[in-house]
């Protein structure tokens, strides 16, 4: 066996779904430009060219995501399906392991290696998809009460692991990937809505046992932003501020690097959680629709390699990845325009972060291999 | 099955992205404008810089009251404590003040000790937050630190530590400075300086105050602010108050400026000086006379304890122009020292902030005979030779009034001189009550002097009985008058009906207002008041001659309304020099025991011409004042 034979060939850069790796460099660029943006002019003014360290360290990891894609594109996905359930016992030790590694930012959430901070369950969300693929690839029991509990199991480990750290945001993501996975492979709708039906009605619970305080008044300035806003660090402060900073973008923004929200420190954490809001402000709704359309390409690329793939794992892997950038993308641009409560949930593509980078393009990996590997299925039927 | 499904997932994911969509043109074009409002308020960066309130000087420009730069050195709490070591820097600024490190560490832990009694002062759901934000703020360290210090750390505080976050640094102290009002000869003319206090809830309410001063937002009041509450500093706030600065710029999320931002300044405009009419010199010799001659007072008739204290007051004015040159009281405070004893000046029971040459009043005594004479003689109801005999009593019904002595025949300059009752009260009653108070109420008793600090009216009473008119005639009785009308009085019948309005202020246009008088009838009375000071028989001719001045006054002892006899009110009012009038002047010594107004009063007059005499630069008040 040659060296060649491991590396694509045209035929096979043919197949890749160049919209879609499209749509994504587009958001990559523009992530690197926003955080730029945020941190530019305090270099251009102090001369201090440490300032950009930011997006030239997201250039660097995007060169790393890069790479990584390009791995995950050499072998079928099928050879990812299965080495899943190894991968997922990993994955579950790493992150049972977190709690013996001293906490940063009082969480426990990262490994320190070297430099470089290494967050688990940001992968975590890519094995679950593998594994539940796999899980729920030739079976027919998830039509029946009892064989949801399986799927539930699987899911549940990683989500009550990483509620741990605490990371509600990380956590919050893994539900509706299993949801649209067992939904698409067929579960009844009856079980679907009765477990999200219990599931709501134990919410009060779950605000008062499991959330933590500062988690509870999140909760409370979503419902009520106004409320607690006499000092800048009370609840709705994050979120009045990322508002206002979308609202006063206008329709063309106010250009690029002449946000005054941004330059002047009034987005929190923009570079990660808010980039979003730094985009609608500096290019106004043009630029903010511009994104979402963006995103919704993707979404779309998504599912159609979902509908035209006709092997169960690819099919599910597909919709597992669609769902999982789709509430990714919902919950985190949902929470700058306050619909929904603050999480911390990295917009993927475009937020500050190696981790989050690094696992979204290894998501996007799958997906465009699902995309590229097309099996010939025998069946008649769906999932046989 | 499963194409159905996916479409389904398709429909919720444009769903959600549709909402999104329009929440985001529901802020950004919707609300757009208001958020855009927001985010420039959100940056706006507005500072006041303080000015300076005009200063109060004497005729001469002698500084009276003036505005001092003090600097404070004020501390970010939180930055300090965030600092690799903070000692270092207590060390550091210790060693820049030339101070023991000990005070610094001191006077930061006072700071913490005063934010958290602050901050436990709000509502416990703030308190927390409270202490938070005020641990960002500057918090006073030193206060009244001079400038020599402060020059020391401004050349220094490069060297301190420097509170860094992420890649700024940031000084852990500011310096503010701050205007406070100094007062160089301490209680010198403190009533007419008057103090000043800080604005109080209604008056910052009050749309006059709160909402723009002067028409003018910059010298609109704060909360905090201090004004004028008395004398001059009350009455020519408008004009003393300065306009202050504004300084507009951008700001970041921790409130400070960005330098490099684009920024306007309107710089703070002083309050104008205000020049009084006042000699600090006169006015400094005419208090310490009075202080000396209360003290002399209470030595020679110790007081009994329950008596009323003795005060007094002295006014010299200049009658052409009606320029207050002294206008002395006492007791009096220290403007410096004021807001520390407040508590403690406002139990004295001599009422120290009782400005008494221009709000206390008197009855006056036999010095109303003047105005009785000048009554009868304007009137054409006597004349210079008109005579009455006195017995030393006169009979009125069932009383017999006594009077200071028995005189004789005599006329009217004699009368003045040895103060004859009888003879005024046979002028009184040939005057009548109603032409008694218009001829009081004309030459200023009882009436406005037009001074412009606060002043007390005073009452000339009509009198409805022949008894109150005897009593009148010699100046008992109901009659109130201030000082200042008495030496404004004596100004007039000095100058032959010449009456200005008083004033404490050049700022004050002159106003004078002139009487119908006939110069050579009110000639007698000028003779009169000579003779109370120069003539043989005069009553003050033992305590009031001034070697090298010959001038004119009137003594006078008016009996209080306490039911104590020997409790007087001591008055010597007249004019300086004879020949030319230039200086017109009353004192009062309240309830004196014993001691009249040729014991009580006069010797103050004397003492203060003598003293005004022997300065070669003071003697220029009495031109042409020798005989």
């Amino acid at each position: 066996m040659s060296l060649s034979h491991f590396l694509p060939s045209s035929h096979h850069l043919r197949r890749i779904d160049w919209l879609l790796l499209g749509s994504v460099l587009i958001i990559c660029t523009l992530g690197i430009v926003f955080i730029w943006s945020a941190s530019f002019r305090v270099s251009e003014q102090t001369g201090d060219w440490r300032a950009t360290r930011q997006p030239v360290r997201q250039i660097m990891w995007l060169v790393i995501s890069l790479l990584a894609l390009v791995v995950m594109l050499i072998p079928r996905y099928t050879f990812f399906v299965r080495i899943s359930y190894p991968l997922y016992l990993v994955g579950i030790l790493l992150l049972a392991g977190l709690f013996t590694q001293p906490q940063i930012k009082f969480v426990h959430r990262w490994y320190r290696l070297g430099g470089v901070l290494f967050q688990p369950s940001e992968y975590m969300k890519v094995i679950l998809i593998l594994t539940l693929s796999r899980y729920l690839m030739y079976r027919e029991n998830y039509r029946t009460l009892k064989g949801l509990v399986g799927p539930f199991l699987l899911t549940l480990a990683p989500v009550i692991l990483v509620l741990r750290q605490p990371d509600l945001g990380t956590a919050m993501v893994f539900l509706p990937i299993l949801f649209a996975l067992l939904y698409v492979a067929g579960a009844r709708k009856k079980h679907l809505i009765t477990i999200i039906c219990v599931g709501l009605a134990l919410m009060p619970l779950f605000y008062f046992f499991v959330l933590h305080e500062y988690q509870q008044e999140r909760v409370v300035s979503f419902i009520n932003p106004t409320g607690h806003t006499r000092t800048m660090y009370a609840g709705g402060w994050h979120v009045l501020n990322s508002v206002c900073a979308i609202g006063s973008g206008g329709v063309f923004g106010k250009g690029w690097g002449h946000g005054t929200q941004n330059l002047f420190g009034f987005i929190p954490a923009d570079l990660t959680d808010f980039v979003f809001a730094v985009l609608a402000e500096e290019w106004g709704l043009v630029g903010a629709l511009l994104l979402l359309a963006l995103y919704y390409v993707i979404l779309l690329c998504g599912l159609g390699i979902a509908k035209t793939t006709r092997e169960p794992a690819g099919r599910l892997i597909a919709v597992g990845v669609v769902s999982m950038f789709a509430v990714e993308v919902l919950i985190n641009i949902g929470m700058t325009v306050q619909l929904m409560p603050v999480t911390g949930l990295p917009l993927p593509f475009m937020s500050y972060g190696g981790s989050s980078l690094l696992s979204s393009f290894i998501a996007l990996g799958l997906l465009i291999n699902v995309g590229m590997n097309r099996i010939p299925v025998l069946a008649d039927e769906d999932f046989q | 099955m499963f194409y159905r499904r996916l479409r389904v997932l398709l429909i919720l994911i444009t769903t959600a992205m549709a909402v999104i969509a329009a929440k985001l043109f529901y802020l950004q074009v919707v609300r757009g404008d208001h958020y855009r409002r927001r985010a420039e308020r959100n940056i706006a960066y507005k500072r006041d810089l303080e000015t300076r309130r005009g200063h109060i000087t004497d005729r001469n420009g002698v500084a009276l009251a003036v505005d001092e730069i003090e600097y404070d050195v004020c501390v970010y709490l939180r930055r300090l404590e965030r600092l690799k070591d903070p000692r270092a820097w207590c060390e550091g600024l210790a060693a820049l003040m030339g101070r023991p490190t000990s005070e610094v560490v001191a006077a930061v832990q006072a700071a913490e000790e005063r934010l958290r009694m602050l901050a436990a002062k709000a509502p416990e759901w703030r308190q927390e937050q409270d202490w938070k934000f005020l641990r960002r703020q500057a918090q006073p360290l030193f206060t009244h630190v001079g400038p020599d210090d402060i020059k020391r750390i401004e050349v220094g505080r490069d060297r301190l530590p420097q509170y860094v976050e992420g890649t700024r640094g940031y000084s852990v102290f500011i310096i503010r400075d701050t205007a406070r009002r100094k007062y160089p000869h301490g209680d010198l003319a403190c009533h007419i300086i008057g103090h000043m206090g800080s604005i109080n809830r209604e008056e910052y309410k009050d749309l006059k105050y709160g909402e723009s001063f002067d028409g003018q937002e910059l010298k609109r009041f704060f909360p905090d602010d201090r004004i004028g509450r008395a004398g001059i500093e009350a009455r020519y706030e408008r004009v003393l108050r300065g306009a202050r600065g504004m300084l507009f710029g951008i700001k970041d999320v921790r409130g400070d400026v960005r330098p490099e931002m684009p920024s306007t300044r309107i710089e703070p405009v002083p309050g104008r000086d205000i020049r009084l009419t006042i000699d600090a010199r006169v006015q400094r010799i005419a208090e310490e006379t009075l202080d000396e001659q209360i003290a002399l007072l209470s030595l020679q008739y110790p007081p009994h304890p329950g008596d009323p204290p003795v005060c007094g007051a002295v006014v010299l004015i200049n009658p052409n122009t009606g320029d207050v040159l002294a206008a002395a009281c006492s007791p009096r405070f220290d403007l410096n020292e004021m807001h520390d004893r407040y508590g403690r000046l406002l139990a004295d029971p001599r009422m120290v902030f009782f400005h008494r040459a221009t709000v206390g009043t008197y009855p006056l005594g036999s010095v109303f005979k003047i105005v009785v004479a000048v009554a009868g003689l304007e009137e054409d109801i006597t004349s210079g030779h008109t005579e009455f005999t006195c017995h030393g009593t006169l009979t009125s019904g069932s009383h017999v009034l006594r009077c200071t002595g028995v005189h004789g025949t005599v006329e009217l300059s004699r009368a003045i001189e040895q103060s004859c009752n009888v003879y005024f009260w046979s002028t009184g009653l040939l005057v009548g009550p109603e032409k008694l108070q218009t001829w009081a109420r004309r030459l200023g008793l009882g009436a406005d002097t037009g001074a412009d600090v606060g002043e007390a009216l005073g009452q000339i009473p009509l009198a409805v009985s022949r008894g109150e008119l005897l009593n009148l005639a010699i100046g008992q009785g109901r009659i109130l008058c201030t000082p200042l009308q008495v030496a404004r009085m004596m100004g007039c019948v000095a100058l032959e009906g010449k009456l200005p309005e008083t004033r404490f202020c050049t700022r004050k246009r002159i106003r004078v207002h002139r009487l119908d008088m006939h110069p050579d009838r009110i000639g007698v009375i000028h003779w009169g008041m000579h003779d109370v000071v120069q003539g043989r028989r005069g009553t003050a001719r033992r305590t009031a001659p001034v070697k090298g001045l010959t001038y004119a006054g009137k003594t006078g002892t008016a009996q209080t309304l306490t039911l104590r006899k020997d409790v007087y009110h001591a008055w010597f009012a007249g004019f300086a020099p004879f020949r030319t009038p230039s200086v017109a002047f009353s004192c009062v010594i309240e309830n004196t025991r014993r001691a009249g107004g040729s014991e009580g009063a006069a010797p103050v007059i004397q003492r203060i011409f003598t003293r005004m005499m022997a300065d070669p630069e003071l003697r220029k008040f009495f031109p042409g004042g020798e005989s």
